[in-house]
Formats: structure tokens, C-alpha cells, sequence
């Protein structure tokens, strides 16, 4: 199986180690990976603002760079929906398909057996895209059995105290060009997740993307809150016994 | 004349607009949760502010529902014997009505206006008061519309415990409009067959 | 005109007396409509054939209306039809002024919310008593509701203790809600007791009997309807279903989705007139027939007003149900108001985040977030997006197809939030209202890909 390695534009830009966590933990899991030098972004941010010839374009070169790979595999759940649910790859054609990092983990059933132990109180933010959006977790609003596909992973993290949350999964309030336009209610919103977290006691905020992370983590540290925030993959990766 | 244009108007806008075919689904059933009908109705009106009593016999529901309101303005709608003036606007201390049955999954009774004669009799006074036959229980509202025939009455609705709102910044306060009280009184046995009819 | 979505809900956030109010009791409804929900095994099962009923309803509408009707006029019941909000408001008012109605009792509806009836009516010299108690705070407050199944829900008890002193001469200062109620139920006991005539909106609407259905849970819509001797009906041609039975579905769906209760304390179904007195049936089109015929968006008119996805919506929340400035507001407004007038709505389908609590919530499971995404493709098409949004998209989209632009770009947008800082912030000056830039990098993922792995790679 050959694996592409989808480092979203924003996360190549600022949070590179988001990417170097990835592509450890796919590695380290025995797979071989590739990084097409040539990848950009998918097209979300156009799509979601309702340019979807624009958003088209940029997709094409998603499919253009990853069209020799089995299977695609990309630190962020937001964009991964956006290319499965709006530009539906890997549905008529089959190749390749796209996943979200811990997503595919869970398809493939391959996790790390034990990491480090990480004695702090973490507040988990589930990503909207992620969570409604690709199924990671159940969400709050539907009546099924409980399920998280981040589980084995949060399993074998010991001593890691998961924070209780008044709201569960309630959105951050990035929603890309939405934090700029509607700026008043997207602040009010980050501001709502940020206390969430830090009046429960959260040292750190985990998630499995890091443009809700970016914007909650914006609104923290204007705030000057006491509080860190982390991708799920750069947890993982920091943890990893070597 | 204009009124049939209206209605000519929209039903051919409808028809000019309206999208392909989708077909009605078919009903399934899904079994109520084991919890036992008596137990949930309980536990139900409870819930919602009511209170459920239980008697013996009709006869002796009746005997206490003229004995707990002497002194009491009571309009019996069960017996007709009402210590006020049936055709007059007075709200009186208890309303006495029979239900048709009850529903557990939610604490309603069924009334429609073959039992109460003015429907507006419901809705007035402080307390009010269902009799209900205790065999005369369904689980959820699908066997509940199982069992009615709107058609056959002028009005019938179903009533969970007392008129709320809580409009003031959530607070729930009851006897908005109607009724602040609401008892249900099931007398006789419970029938073992009832929920599986 | 009214004031954009976002400018509104700005001026909501910063500048109203208790912006929390609105979040703390949206939210409360939510968590109690997650109890109720969660006590039925089948409730997504339920949800699945509530759309599905809609959907057949809608798609074969016409014909349900036709039955409604035929045993509507069996029934005794007076059937009216109306093209839109203006004629609807002219049938009431003929109704009125035939009776010799004085004033009306009129408990809660969003049609004729949407077609201005009070306004109209008021205009002709009639009185309204709004008497559901949040309309009729909001009525005294002179405003419109800011929630469709809590109209008041965006005020305090402060303020309502001082409107209620205001108006009917309450005890100043008196904050006990149980008081406050009360002195709204004797404020308009009277005007019950003698009203001529009760004017409602109806939840469903039943094919094969031609049943109004009523759920409320103060008894205000039921005492009028049944002391006044006219009782007039206004409906929205999607309020149908087809069968008695169909109730079932949509009544254990209905309370528990909208504020956890297991059912309204009242459910009424109306059928026939009282002896003596008159029922009228008003059905309204205002534009919903046309948006049946819109293929993306028709699936809104399921809708059952439950109003779960505005105590859901964290927009909302935040800004507030008078942001949208339109008689439904919240997620489900935003796409029902472009639908009837799409110039003067046409922001509303950008004040979201796209998050699909709204379309998880749904209890008939209408694609909201969905179909907000897809009124924005349409606005877009349309050209009816300033440049200040349209400019940042088409220059992103033709950088960000060009791998080799692609970097250059990313590499000048690191420098230059940490070199100038200042013009950064400048030309982003939304973002940092109230959050900070992230700190960037000295190099990107790439950089660091071809520094320390080129010798694996050939690009
Ligand atoms: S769209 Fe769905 S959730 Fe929103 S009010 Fe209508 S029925 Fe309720």
C-alpha cells in the first residue's frame, strides 16, 4: 500500500511539526510513506465560502499530486471531510483514498501498544468536521452507543486525565472565513470553548485539527489563560517510546 | 370568486413545483423499553408536576372525589354534580373529568368533548382532576393513535399534567392560562394483555 | 433596511444588557432535549421516518391538500386559501369585521409572525392580545420574538420585572417568576373570558381527518379557541401529513425536541366547531410553494419548528435570534429566508460554521449546514458577494493551484507575520479583535521535509 502524506497548506506553513508528528507515527506503525513535494491545499477554504470553482481548481491539484497513491492520509479532519464529503474522492474512482489520520489508524486497527505516560489534565476538543462530519466519535446530538475511534490511543497514554466538559463537542467557532466576517460571534464562540476547558482544570487542549486549535489557542493566549493546546499527533508523537 | 383563485393558484403552484415522488414509509415497531406501563406513567406525570392516585373502583373514586372537595367549588363533569352553575364562566377549585386511557411514556390522559361537553370546561379552575380505568393503559403514542378515531369526535386531546411555562428566564411556574394541578385517578385492575393489544 | 447578520450580532454581543441570556437558556433546552432523546431507543429511527413522511407529504402536497380540505368542509370547518402574507391578513381581518370581533386572543405562530398579521391588524384598529406568555412580553417590549418556541428567551427577569411594572403596574422591583406569570394571567383573564374570537397557528395539520393539531403547554391557544365563538386557524401549506396515525412520529418527536418534554402539556386536535360557533381554516402559500420547487433547498419546508437546532447553534447562542432579522432565526431561518426573499437575506447563509449540530439535531433531519453551504455556492453564482470576501478567494484559489506560488506565498505570509507584526495585524484586523496570530515557524513542513529526507526523494 502506498501512502501519500497530505500535510494541509496551513499546517505546512505553521504547524510543521504537526506534520513531522504524522509522519513519525505512520512510519513508526510500518508504513512507507510518501510526500509529494508538489501538494498545496485541498480547496476547503473556497468551497466553504461558496467559491466552488475555485475550490475546484485547487482540488485538481490534490488529485493531480496524489493520484499515484493508494491511499491518502492527512493530519486534519476538516480537510479530509471537505475532499470525501464535497469533492467525494475515493468514492467513484476508488484511488486514492483519503483518510484523517487516526481515522485510517482505526481502519487499518493499528495502534501503538503503549506510550509515555503524559500526567496532565487534557481537555479534548473534537473537531466538527471530524466528529459529524467523518464519524471519528459519536456525537453528542445522536441516540447511538458510544463510540471513539480515538480510544486505543487515549488507552494507552497513562496517567493522562481527560477533563470533563459542560459541552462535549460544541464548535470552536473557527469556521475559516466565518472567524474573519462574522469575527464578533466566532471570538464570543473560541472564548465560550476556552473556558470550557480552563474553568474544568484543562492544562492542555487536544484535537485532531489544528485550525481549531489555531483559533482556540488565539483566543487563550489574548486572554493570557494558562493553557496549551496540541494536536493529537504531536501528543502521540511526543509520547512515543524510542 | 377570489377565493377560488387562491386556492386554484396555490394547488397549481404546488403541482408545477412540487419535486419527484418520495414514498410513504412503512411502519415499523419497536419494542418499549421493559420498564413496566404503571411504573413509567408514574413516573412520568410525577415527573411533570402530577400526581397519580389509585383506587379500588370507579364507585370509590367517585365517593372520594365528594368527600376530598366539600366545601370545595367542584365542577364534576363525570356525575353532573357540580356544586356550581355548569353554564356560568366560574373557575372552580377542582374540574372532575373522565379520561379515555392514559399513555406512559409520557403522562397524558385522552379527553375529547364527548366527555367534558363545553371543551372549555378543561381549561378552567385551579385543579383538575382524570379518572381513568387502570386497564386503560398504552405504552407510547403510536398505540395511543391506534386507539382513537379523530374522525368520530369534534375534539379530543391529550393532557400531561398541569398548564406551565417557564417563559421568566426558565423558571417553571404552573397555572399559566389552564389548571395549575393536574391527579390522575386509575381505578380497578391493570389488565396483564393491555400493552400487547 | 435591516442590519447584516454579522454587524447585528456584534452589536448584540458588545452592547445588550445580558448577552449571556440568550446562550444560558438555548443551551439549557439542548441538554434537556439530549435526556429526552436519549430515553428512546428508536429515536433515530423515529427521526428517519419522520423526514420520510415529510418527504411524501411535500412531494405529493397538492393532493394532501385537496383531501385536508375535502374533510375540512365535511367537518363544518370554513376553509380559506391564501396566495401570501397580505391576503392572509385581509381573510382575518374579513372574518373580524363580519363577527364584530373587538379584539383577538391570539396564541403563538410563526406564519403569522412572518405575515405581520399583528401589524396589520393593529393598523385597522383592532387590538391583539398576544397570550402565549413570551409573546406577550416581547408584544409589551415591542419586539419580535427572538426564538420561535421561547420568544422572550433573550430577556432577563430584571428587564421583564420592569416592563411588567411598566405596563401593567406590577410591583416594581419584583423578580419572582411565579409573580410575573401570574400577573400576566390576570392581566388577560379577562380578555379570554369575553373574546370573541381566538386567532392560532397550527403544528400538523391531518389529511385524512382534517384535524388542526395544537401543542402548547400553557392552554392559552385552547381557552381561546373554546370561550371565543369564532376560532380561526392560519396554516402553512407544509404543515401536513397524511394520516392519524402519522401524529405518533411527530408528537414524541416534537417536545422532546424542542424543550425534553416527553409531550406539550396540551395536545389538542380540532375536527369540528363547537355548536354555535365558527372554525375557520386559513391556508397559506407565502411563497412556499415555490420553494418547493427549488432542488437543493425544498427539503427545508420539512420542518417542524421544534426550534432544536437554534438551542443548538453556537451562533446562535452567541449572537442572539434578533441577529437574523427574520421571523424564524437561527439555522434553519437562514435557509427559509433566502428561499422567500433572497436579496435582502442573502448573509444569513454565511452566519454559520458549518459545524452540523443543527442537521444532527433535526428531528426530521433536514441537511441544514448542507444547504447553507449550498445557498452560499448559489449567492456566489449570483455575484452577490462583495469583493472584500470574493478578491481573497480567487487570488487563494490561483496561488494555491500553483504548487510553485503555492510556496513562495506561504514563505512571504510566515515573514511577514513575525517581521510586521503591525501591518499584519492591520490587514487582519478581524482576527485580532479578540485572538492572537499564531507564532510562525522559521521553516515550513516542506523545508524541513527536503532538508532532512532530499536524499530519499527525487522530485
Ligand atoms: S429545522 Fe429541524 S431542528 Fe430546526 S426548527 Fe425545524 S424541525 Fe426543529
Amino acid at each position: 500500500m502506498k501512502i501519500g502524506l497530505f500535510v494541509p497548506c496551513y499546517i505546512d506553513q505553521f504547524y510543521p511539526d504537526v506534520g513531522k508528528a504524522t509522519l513519525l507515527i505512520l512510519e513508526n506503525l510500518g508504513y512507507e510513506v510518501t510526500y509529494p513535494l508538489e501538494q498545496s491545499c485541498c480547496g476547503q477554504p473556497m468551497v466553504n465560502s461558496g467559491f466552488v470553482k475555485e475550490g475546484g481548481a485547487v482540488t485538481k491539484n490534490f488529485r493531480k499530486v496524489f493520484r499515484d497513491c493508494d491511499v491518502v492520509v492527512g493530519p486534519s479532519g476538516s480537510c479530509v471531510h471537505h475532499l470525501v464529503d464535497h469533492e467525494k474522492l475515493g468514492q467513484q474512482s476508488g484511488k486514492p483514498e483519503v483518510y484523517e489520520l487516526f481515522s485510517f489508524l482505526h481502519a487499518q486497527n493499528n495502534f501503538p501498544r503503549s506510550l509515555q505516560p503524559f500526567p496532565h489534565r487534557v481537555g479534548l476538543h473534537y473537531s466538527c468536521h471530524a466528529l459529524r462530519g467523518l464519524n471519528i466519535a459519536s456525537p453528542s446530538e445522536l441516540v447511538e452507543p458510544y463510540f471513539s475511534k480515538i480510544q486505543p490511543i487515549l488507552d494507552v497514554i497513562p496517567e493522562m486525565e481527560i477533563v470533563p466538559l459542560d459541552n462535549v463537542d460544541e464548535c470552536c467557532g473557527f469556521g475559516g472565513t466565518f472567524s474573519v466576517f462574522e469575527s464578533a460571534v466566532s471570538i464570543d464562540m473560541g472564548e465560550r470553548r476556552v473556558e470550557d476547558h480552563v474553568s474544568h482544570g484543562a492544562e492542555y487542549v487536544v484535537s485532531m485539527d489544528s485550525s481549531c486549535l489555531m483559533h482556540m489557542e488565539g483566543v487563550a493566549r489574548k486572554q493570557k489563560q494558562n493553557v496549551r493546546f496540541l494536536h493529537l499527533a504531536e501528543l502521540v508523537a511526543k509520547l512515543w517510546e524510542r | 370568486m377570489k377565493r377560488m383563485n387562491s386556492r386554484e393558484t396555490i394547488l397549481q403552484s404546488v403541482r408545477d413545483h412540487k419535486p419527484a415522488p418520495v414514498a410513504l414509509p412503512t411502519r415499523a415497531r419497536t419494542a418499549p423499553p421493559p420498564m413496566d406501563v404503571l411504573d413509567r406513567f408514574v413516573f412520568h406525570l410525577d415527573g411533570i408536576g402530577g400526581v397519580t392516585r389509585f383506587f379500588e373502583s370507579r364507585q370509590a373514586a367517585l365517593e372520594t372525589l365528594k368527600q376530598s372537595s366539600s366545601g370545595l367549588m367542584l365542577r364534576d363533569l363525570i356525575q353532573g354534580e357540580s356544586t356550581i352553575q355548569e353554564d356560568s364562566v366560574t373557575e372552580p377549585d377542582v374540574t372532575a373529568v373522565e379520561a379515555r386511557f392514559a399513555v406512559a411514556e409520557n403522562g397524558a390522559v385522552y379527553i375529547t368533548d364527548q366527555e367534558v361537553g363545553h371543551r372549555q370546561f378543561l381549561f378552567l379552575g385551579r385543579k383538575l382532576i382524570a379518572l381513568v380505568p387502570q386497564d386503560a393503559l398504552v405504552p407510547d403514542m403510536h398505540e395511543a393513535y391506534d386507539r382513537i378515531k379523530l374522525s368520530s369526535v369534534g375534539f379530543g386531546i391529550f393532557i400531561a399534567g398541569s398548564s406551565a411555562t417557564a417563559d421568566i428566564a426558565q423558571i417553571l411556574v404552573r397555572g399559566a392560562h389552564g389548571p395549575a394541578e393536574m391527579e390522575v385517578w386509575f381505578y380497578g385492575q391493570q389488565s396483564k394483555v393491555m400493552s400487547a393489544e | 433596511m435591516r442590519t447584516k447578520h454579522a454587524q447585528a450580532a456584534d452589536h448584540f454581543i458588545h452592547e445588550s444588557p445580558s448577552p449571556k441570556a440568550q446562550h444560558n437558556a438555548a443551551i439549557h433546552l439542548r441538554r434537556k432535549r439530549d435526556v429526552a432523546a436519549n430515553e428512546l431507543q428508536e429515536f433515530e429511527e423515529l427521526r428517519t421516518r419522520a423526514s420520510e413522511i415529510k418527504k411524501h407529504t411535500l412531494t405529493h402536497l397538492d393532493q394532501y391538500l385537496e383531501e385536508f380540505e375535502k374533510n375540512a368542509l365535511a367537518n363544518g370547518v370554513q376553509v380559506h386559501w391564501a396566495v401570501d402574507g397580505n391576503e392572509m391578513n385581509a381573510r382575518v381581518y374579513e372574518i373580524l369585521k363580519k363577527n364584530e370581533v373587538p379584539y383577538i386572543v391570539k396564541s403563538k405562530s410563526m406564519l403569522t409572525e412572518e405575515c405581520g398579521l399583528n401589524h396589520f391588524l393593529e393598523e385597522q384598529g383592532m387590538e391583539v392580545y398576544d397570550t402565549d406568555l413570551g409573546e406577550r412580553i416581547v408584544q409589551l417590549a415591542h419586539e419580535p420574538p427572538s426564538h420561535i418556541v421561547v420568544p422572550a428567551m433573550h430577556k432577563t427577569r430584571e428587564e421583564i420585572s420592569a416592563l411588567f411594572h411598566d405596563t401593567m403596574n406590577t410591583e416594581a422591583g419584583n423578580l419572582d417568576a411565579k409573580y410575573l406569570t401570574l400577573s400576566a394571567r390576570k392581566d388577560l383573564r379577562q380578555r379570554f373570558m369575553n373574546a370573541k374570537a381566538a386567532v392560532t397557528g397550527v403544528n400538523f395539520g391531518v389529511a385524512e381527518t382534517g384535524t388542526v393539531t395544537i401543542c402548547t403547554n400553557e392552554g392559552n391557544a385552547d381557552l381561546g379557541v373554546n370561550k371565543a365563538p369564532v376560532q380561526i386557524h392560519c396554516m402553512g401549506i407544509e404543515k401536513l401529513i397524511p394520516r392519524q396515525e402519522d401524529l405518533g412520529v411527530f408528537i414524541r418527536l416534537l417536545a422532546r425536541s424542542a424543550t425534553g418534554q416527553r409531550i406539550t402539556t396540551y395536545t389538542s386536535h380540532y375536527q369540528k366547531p363547537r355548536a354555535g360557533s365558527e372554525m375557520h381554516l386559513i391556508l397559506v402559500d407565502n411563497g412556499r410553494s415555490h420553494h418547493l420547487g427549488m432542488e437543493d433547498f425544498w427539503e427545508a419546508l420539512k420542518c417542524i419548528r421544534c426550534g432544536a437546532c437554534m438551542n443548538t447553534c453556537p451562533v446562535y447562542r452567541s449572537g442572539g435570534g434578533h441577529s437574523y432579522g427574520y421571523a424564524v432565526p437561527g439555522p434553519i431561518g437562514s435557509i427559509i429566508a433566502p428561499a422567500r426573499n433572497f436579496e435582502e437575506y442573502d448573509d444569513l447563509p454565511f452566519a454559520s460554521s458549518l459545524c452540523g449540530s443543527c442537521s444532527a439535531v433535526c428531528p426530521v433531519k433536514i441537511d441544514i449546514h448542507g444547504q447553507l453551504l449550498k445557498w452560499r455556492e448559489v449567492i456566489v453564482e449570483e455575484g452577490e458577494v462583495d469583493t472584500k470576501k470574493s478578491l481573497p478567494m480567487k487570488v487563494g484559489s490561483w496561488i494555491l493551484s500553483r504548487p510553485s506560488w503555492y510556496r513562495r506565498a506561504g514563505k512571504w505570509a510566515r515573514k511577514l507575520l513575525s517581521w510586521f507584526p503591525g501591518i499584519a495585524r492591520k490587514t487582519v484586523n478581524d482576527w485580532t479583535k479578540g485572538r492572537e496570530l499564531p507564532e510562525p515557524p522559521n521553516e515550513s513542513f516542506r523545508e524541513w521535509y527536503l532538508k532532512t529526507r532530499k536524499n530519499e526523494e527525487n522530485e
